[in-house]
C-alpha cells in the first residue's frame, strides 16, 4: 500500500513543517476518508515510537462513551491528551470510540489550536465540508436554482468583504481565527491599523507613484498578474492548495526575484510589513527620474491591478513588495521591466489600454482582472468624493474641524494632504527622498497609519501656511 | 497521493443503519486491545516499502486483502442477526439496551487504532420517513401594532373557557355551579374561570420609573421580582375579583387561566377553597417505530460571544453529527441523527452591543457590528450541517429578528452558503413540526425564563411542565414578555398535546416523561445552553428517551477533569 508516501507525508507535515495535523486537516490534504486519515495518524504514531524517534511528539486522543453524570447517562466526546487518555477512559461506563485527532511536536496547552487548524482548513472546502466523512445525507441536495445564486451571492461578498476591508480578508484566508480579524477591523489605529489599511494606501501610494513611475507601475501589475500563477503553481507543486503556506510563498517569490533581476534586501522577506513602506520609498526614489505624463495613464491600470492583487492575498501584496524593492536596484533595467509590464498586460487581458512600449517577457496568468478593475473605478470614485468634501472643508478655513477628523478617518484624504502639507511634509519626506511624488507618500502614510498624526499635520499645515 | 485516493474511492462501501443492532451483542473491544485482525495488521506492517512505480498495484492487491479479511469479520454478526429476526428476540433488545445513542455507538468493534483499511465504512444518513411542519400559527401575515393587548387576554379567556368549565366538572363534580365574576353572591360556593393577575411591587414599571424619577434610583436587576407581598387578582370579561385563600401567589404568573372554586367573602374577596387548571390537552397516540431514529437538539450555541472555548466544543458537535468524529459505531449511530434542531440564541447575548448608539458617530464609523462575523460563522456551521442532516434553526432572545414572540424565522439572506441546501429550514420560535408522527414542540427559552423570574418555581423543567399543565405556552406573553398583539386567537395556546415538549437555553441540562391525566405521555426536555454547557439533547424517537451529549476540549484542564469527574 502506500504506507511510505502518506508516512511521509505525515513526518513532513509533523517534524519539518512543525504543523499541528489533526485527522481532519489530514483527510482533507490528502483527499482521504476521514477514518482512513485516523488510521494513517495512528499508524504513524506507532512507527515512529517503535524507532524511538516519536518522543518529542504529542497526541491528543478523541474518547467518547457515556458518562453517568447527575444520574443522566450522558455521552461524553472528549479530546485529551494522551497523557490524560487512561484515566478519562476509566471514567466511562461505555467506550465507544477512541482515536488520535492529532499529532504535533509542540506539547499543547490547550485544545484552541486544534479548532483553529481545523477550522482553516475547513474554510478552504467549506463546499465539500462532508465528503470525506462517513456520513452522506441523500437529502441533502443543493437547490438547483437557488444554489447558483446563492453561489453569486457569495462571490458578491467575497467581493464586498475585500474591497471594503481587504486586510481582514487577507487575514480570514490566510487562516487566522475569526476573532482576531475581527478586533483588527475594529481597532484601525496603531500599528495593526497600519496594516489593516495598509491594501488601500498602498493603492493609493501606487497610483500616485505610477504616475511618476512608468516602471513601478508596470512591475507592479506584472507582479499582480504572477502572483496567483505562482500560487497555483506552489500549490500544484505539492499536490494540495491547503500546503501553499507563506513561507512556501516567499520562496518561491524569491526564486521568481532571484531569476529575473537583481538582489532582494532579505529583511523584506522576513518581515513583509516593515518591507512595505520601504520597499515604496525605495520605488518612489526610482520614480523620480521618471517621466511623469506617460506614468498616469498607466497609473491607473496600475491601480486597478492593485487592487485585484490585493482581493486575492496577502501573499501576492508581499511579492509586489518585493518587486519594488528590485526596482530600486536595478534602475538602469527600469526601462525593460516596464516594457515587460505593459505587454503582459495586453497579452492577458485586452480591457485595458495598453500604454507604451510591448517588450515581451512571459506573464502567463492575467485571469481575475476584469473584475478587479471594476470594482477598482468603484472605490477610486468614492474616495474622491471624500478627498472633494474635504478640500472643501480646507478652503473654508479652521473652523469646522470635526469636519476634518471625519474625512481623515476615511484616508482618503490624500489630495488634500497633499495640497495642504506638501510645503509643510516635504522637509521630512525629503530627507527620505527628494521629490514631490515622495512628498506625497509621506502624507499618505501618515494618514493610513495614524489618525492624529493627521490632523495634526493638516492643522499645522494650515496655520504655516497663512 | 494517487494511491490514496484509489483506496479510498475503491474501497468504500455503503452500509445501511440497520448493521448496528444486528451487531447489538457485538462486544466492544477496548484499547489497547485495539486490533480486532491482527492478520490484516500484520500484513500491512509487513509490506515492504516498494519502489513507488510499482506502489499501484500493491495497493490494489493489498486492497483486496483488507476487503476479504474485513468480510469474515463481518459475517458471523449476520449471521446471528438472522437467528435474532426469527426468534423475535430484537426488539426486546432494542428496546431494552440501546435506546441511547452511547450504547449504539459503542457497538462496534474498533477499528481506528490499526494500520489503514482499505475500505472505510460510509453511512447513509436514515432519513425521517414523514416530517410536517405545523408552525404556521406562529407565522404572522400581516403585523399591524396598532391594536392594544386587551384583545390577547379577552381571546385567550374565551378559547380557554371551554377547556376549564369541562375540567372543573371532572375535578369538583357535574354539580358545581360555574359563574361569572358579576353573578357572584356574597357566601355562595361556586367556581369562576378567569385569567390571574399578578400584582407584583418588584416587577419593574417604566411608568414608575418615569413618575419617580426625581428621587429614585433605578432599580437593581434581580433574578427573580416576586415579594411577599405579591396579590393575585382574577379578572374575567367584566370585572375583577381579589383572590385569598389556599392558592399560591408565589406559585403562579399573570395571564394563566384558571378554575378557582370558592365563595365571596364580606370584604370582597374571593376566598379559595381549590383551584384547577386546564391540563394537558389532548394527544395524538405516539406511533411506533421500528428503528432508532435521534433527533438533536441544540440551543444557545452563542457565536461571538468572545470565548473561543466553547468554539472546538460546537466543533466537536458538529463533527459527531455530520459523521467526521469517532469510531465507525458511533459514526453509525450519528447516521441516525435525523434531524438538528437549534433552538434559538445562535449568537451571543454579546452580538447586541449598543455602542454604535452611545458612541460618538465618527468613533465607530469604521466598526462593524459584531453581529456581521457570528453570523458569517453561525453560515459556515450551518454548512457543515445542512449539508449532512436537515437542521431546523429557530431563532432566540439575541438572535437577528423580531423580538416579540412569536419570533419569525431568520432572513435566509443571513446564510448565502447554507441556504444552498434545501436541508436547511429556518422556522419560527416556537416551533411545532411532526417528525415521523412524532410531535415537536418547544421555545428558544424565553418563555420559561420569564415564568421562572416572576414565580418561585426554580427549575425551568418544572416550568415546562406547569405550562403543559396550564394548556398555555406562554401565559406572561402580553405582560412581561413580548408579544404580538394577536386578537383573533392566541397561537400559545396548546390545542393538541405534544410528544416531545423542549425548551432552549436552561442553565442546565434535564429532562423527564411526564404523563397527563388523559394518560397523555410527554417528554419534556430542557436543552442547556451550548455556549456554557457544552451540552446538547439526543431524543429518540422511537423509544421518546432522550440523553445529553457533551463535549471537551482540554483547555482548562482542571475544569475539563471536573466535568469528566476525574477530580477527587
Amino acid at each position: 500500500m502506500a504506507d511510505q508516501l502518506y508516512l511521509e507525508n505525515i513526518d513532513e507535515f509533523v517534524t519539518d513543517q512543525n504543523k499541528i495535523v489533526t485527522y481532519k486537516w489530514l483527510s482533507y490534504t490528502l483527499g482521504v476518508h476521514v477514518n482512513q486519515a485516523k488510521q494513517m495518524l495512528y499508524d504513524y504514531v506507532e512507527r515512529k515510537r517503535k524507532e524511538n524517534s516519536g518522543a518529542q511528539l504529542h497526541v491528543t486522543y478523541l474518547v467518547s462513551g457515556s458518562l453517568i453524570q447527575n444520574g443522566h447517562s450522558c455521552h461524553k466526546v472528549a479530546v485529551v491528551r494522551e497523557d490524560k487518555l487512561e484515566a478519562v477512559k476509566s471514567k466511562l461506563a461505555v467506550t465507544a470510540s477512541i482515536h488520535v485527532y492529532s499529532i504535533q511536536k509542540a506539547m499543547l496547552k490547550d485544545s484552541g489550536p486544534l479548532f483553529n487548524t481545523d477550522y482553516d482548513i475547513l474554510k478552504s472546502n467549506l463546499q465539500n465540508c462532508s465528503k470525506f466523512s462517513a456520513i452522506q445525507c441523500a437529502a441533502a441536495v443543493p437547490r438547483a436554482p437557488a444554489e447558483s445564486s446563492s453561489s453569486e451571492k457569495f462571490e458578491q461578498s467575497n467581493l464586498q468583504v475585500s474591497s471594503e476591508t481587504p486586510a481582514n480578508h487577507e487575514l480570514t484566508t490566510n487562516g487566522h481565527s475569526p476573532p482576531t480579524s475581527k478586533q483588527i477591523l475594529q481597532q484601525p489605529k496603531g500599528i495593526m491599523g497600519m496594516f489593516a489599511s495598509k491594501a488601500v494606501s498602498k493603492t493609493q501610494d501606487v497610483n500616485k507613484e505610477t504616475k511618476t513611475e512608468t516602471k513601478e507601475v508596470t512591475n507592479v501589475s506584472s507582479v499582480g498578474n504572477k502572483a496567483p500563477g505562482k500560487g497555483n503553481v506552489m500549490s500544484n507543486f505539492f499536490g494540495k492548495a491547503a500546503m501553499n503556506k507563506l513561507k512556501v510563498n516567499l520562496d518561491s517569490e524569491q526564486a521568481v526575484k532571484e531569476e529575473k533581476t537583481v538582489e532582494q534586501p532579505p529583511v523584506s522577506v522576513t518581515e513583509p510589513k516593515l518591507a512595505v513602506p520601504t520597499g515604496l520609498k525605495k520605488s518612489s526614489k526610482k520614480a523620480e527620474p521618471v517621466k511623469m505624463q506617460q506614468k498616469e495613464k498607466k497609473s491607473n491600470r496600475g491601480k486597478r491591478v492593485e487592487l485585484s492583487d490585493d482581493e486575492t492575498k496577502e501573499t501576492e501584496n508581499m511579492k509586489k513588495k518585493r518587486r519594488r524593492i528590485k526596482l530600486p536596484e536595478s534602475d538602469s533595467s527600469e526601462d525593460e521591466v516596464i516594457a515587460d509590464s505593459p505587454g503582459d498586460y495586453e497579452a492577458e487581458s485586452p480591457s485595458p489600454p495598453p500604454p507604451p512600449s510591448p517588450p515581451p517577457e512571459p506573464v502567463p496568468k492575467t485571469e481575475p482582472e476584469p473584475p478587479s478593475i471594476k470594482s477598482s473605478s468603484g472605490e477610486k470614485r468614492k474616495r474622491k468624493r471624500v478627498l472633494k468634501s474635504k478640500t472643501f472643508v480646507d478652503e473654508e478655513g479652521c473652523i469646522v474641524t470635526e469636519k476634518v477628523y471625519e474625512s481623515e478617518s476615511c484616508t482618503d484624504s490624500e489630495e488634500e494632504l497633499k495640497m495642504k502639507t506638501s510645503s509643510i511634509h516635504r522637509p521630512s519626506t525629503m530627507t527620505v527622498k527628494k521629490e514631490p511624488k515622495e512628498e506625497r507618500k509621506g502624507p499618505k502614510k501618515g494618514t493610513a497609519a495614524l489618525g492624529k498624526a493627521n490632523r495634526q499635520v493638516s492643522i499645522t499645515g494650515f496655520f504655516q501656511r497663512k | 497521493m494517487t494511491r490514496l485516493r484509489l483506496r479510498a474511492s475503491g474501497g468504500s462501501a455503503v452500509r445501511t443503519g440497520t448493521e448496528t443492532r444486528v451487531r447489538a451483542e457485538a462486544q466492544p473491544v477496548r484499547f489497547p486491545n485495539t486490533n480486532p485482525n491482527p492478520k490484516r495488521s500484520s500484513a500491512a506492517r509487513d509490506r515492504s516499502p516498494g519502489p513507488a512505480s510499482a506502489g499501484g498495484q500493491k495497493a490494489q492487491v493489498s486492497d483486496g486483502r483488507a476487503r476479504e479479511s474485513r468480510v469474515g469479520r463481518e459475517s458471523p454478526g449476520r449471521a446471528r442477526s438472522g437467528g435474532e429476526a426469527g426468534g423475535g428476540a430484537r426488539r426486546d433488545l432494542d428496546t431494552s439496551s440501546t435506546a441511547m445513542f452511547s450504547e449504539q455507538a459503542a457497538q462496534r468493534a474498533h477499528t481506528l487504532l490499526s494500520p489503514p483499511s482499505a475500505s472505510n465504512a460510509t453511512f447513509a444518513r436514515v432519513p425521517v420517513s414523514t416530517y410536517n411542519n405545523s408552525s404556521q400559527p406562529f407565522r404572522l401575515g400581516e403585523r399591524s401594532f396598532s391594536r392594544q393587548y386587551a384583545h390577547i387576554y379577552a381571546t385567550r379567556l374565551l378559547q380557554m373557557r371551554p377547556f376549564l368549565v369541562s375540567r372543573a366538572q371532572q375535578h369538583w363534580g357535574d354539580g358545581v355551579q360555574i359563574k361569572k365574576l358579576c353573578e357572584l353572591q356574597p357566601g355562595e360556593k361556586c367556581c369562576v374561570v378567569g385569567t390571574l393577575f399578578k400584582a407584583m411591587p418588584l416587577q419593574p414599571s417604566i411608568l414608575r420609573e418615569i413618575s419617580e424619577e426625581h428621587n429614585l434610583l433605578p432599580q437593581p436587576p434581580r433574578s427573580k421580582y416576586i415579594h411577599p407581598d405579591d396579590q393575585l387578582v382574577l379578572e374575567d370579561e367584566l370585572q375583577r375579583i381579589k383572590l385569598e385563600g389556599s392558592i399560591d401567589a408565589s406559585k403562579l404568573v399573570t395571564g394563566t387561566v384558571l378554575a378557582v372554586l370558592g365563595s365571596v367573602r364580606d370584604s370582597g374577596k374571593f376566598l379559595v377553597e381549590d383551584h384547577c387548571f386546564a391540563e394537558l390537552a389532548p394527544q395524538k397516540p405516539a406511533p411506533t417505530l421500528d428503528t432508532d431514529r435521534f433527533v438533536l437538539l441544540v440551543s444557545g450555541l452563542g457565536l461571538g460571544g468572545g470565548g473561543g472555548e466553547s468554539l472546538l466544543g460546537t466543533q466537536l458537535l458538529v463533527d459527531v453529527v455530520t459523521g467526521q468524529l469517532g469510531d465507525e459505531g458511533e459514526q453509525c449511530s450519528a447516521a441516525h441523527v435525523s434531524r438538528v434542531i437549534l433552538a434559538g440564541n445562535l449568537l451571543s447575548h454579546n452580538t447586541q452591543s449598543r455602542d454604535s448608539i452611545n458612541k460618538a458617530k465618527y468613533l465607530t464609523k469604521k466598526t462593524q457590528a459584531a453581529s456581521v462575523e457570528a453570523v458569517k460563522m453561525l453560515d459556515e456551521i450551518l454548512l457543515q450541517l445542512s449539508a449532512s442532516v436537515p437542521v431546523d434553526v429557530m431563532p432566540g432572545e439575541f438572535d437577528p429578528t423580531n423580538y416579540t414572540l412569536p419570533q419569525q424565522p431568520l432572513h435566509p439572506c443571513m446564510f448565502p452558503l447554507a441556504t444552498a441546501y434545501s436541508t436547511l429550514q429556518l422556522v419560527t420560535n416556537p416551533y411545532q413540526a411532526t417528525i415521523d408522527g412524532v410531535r415537536f414542540l418547544g421555545t428558544s427559552g424565553q418563555n420559561v425564563s420569564d415564568i421562572f423570574r416572576y414565580s418561585s418555581m426554580e427549575d425551568h423543567l418544572e416550568i415546562l411542565e406547569w405550562t403543559l399543565r396550564i394548556r398555555h405556552i406562554s401565559p406572561t406573553a402580553p405582560d412581561t414578555l413580548g408579544c404580538y398583539p394577536f386578537y383573533k386567537n392566541d397561537p400559545f395556546i396548546f390545542l393538541d398535546c405534544p410528544h416531545v415538549y423542549f425548551c432552549g437555553n436552561t442553565p442546565q441540562f434535564g429532562s423527564k416523561i411526564f404523563r397527563g391525566p388523559e394518560d397523555q405521555r410527554v417528554l419534556l426536555v430542557a436543552v442547556p445552553d451550548f455556549s456554557t454547557t457544552q451540552t446538547a439533547c439526543l431524543v429518540n424517537l422511537r423509544s421518546l428517551a432522550c440523553q445529553p451529549i457533551s463535549f471537551s476540549g482540554f483547555g482548562a484542564e482542571d475544569e475539563d477533569l471536573g466535568g469528566l469527574g476525574l477530580s477527587p
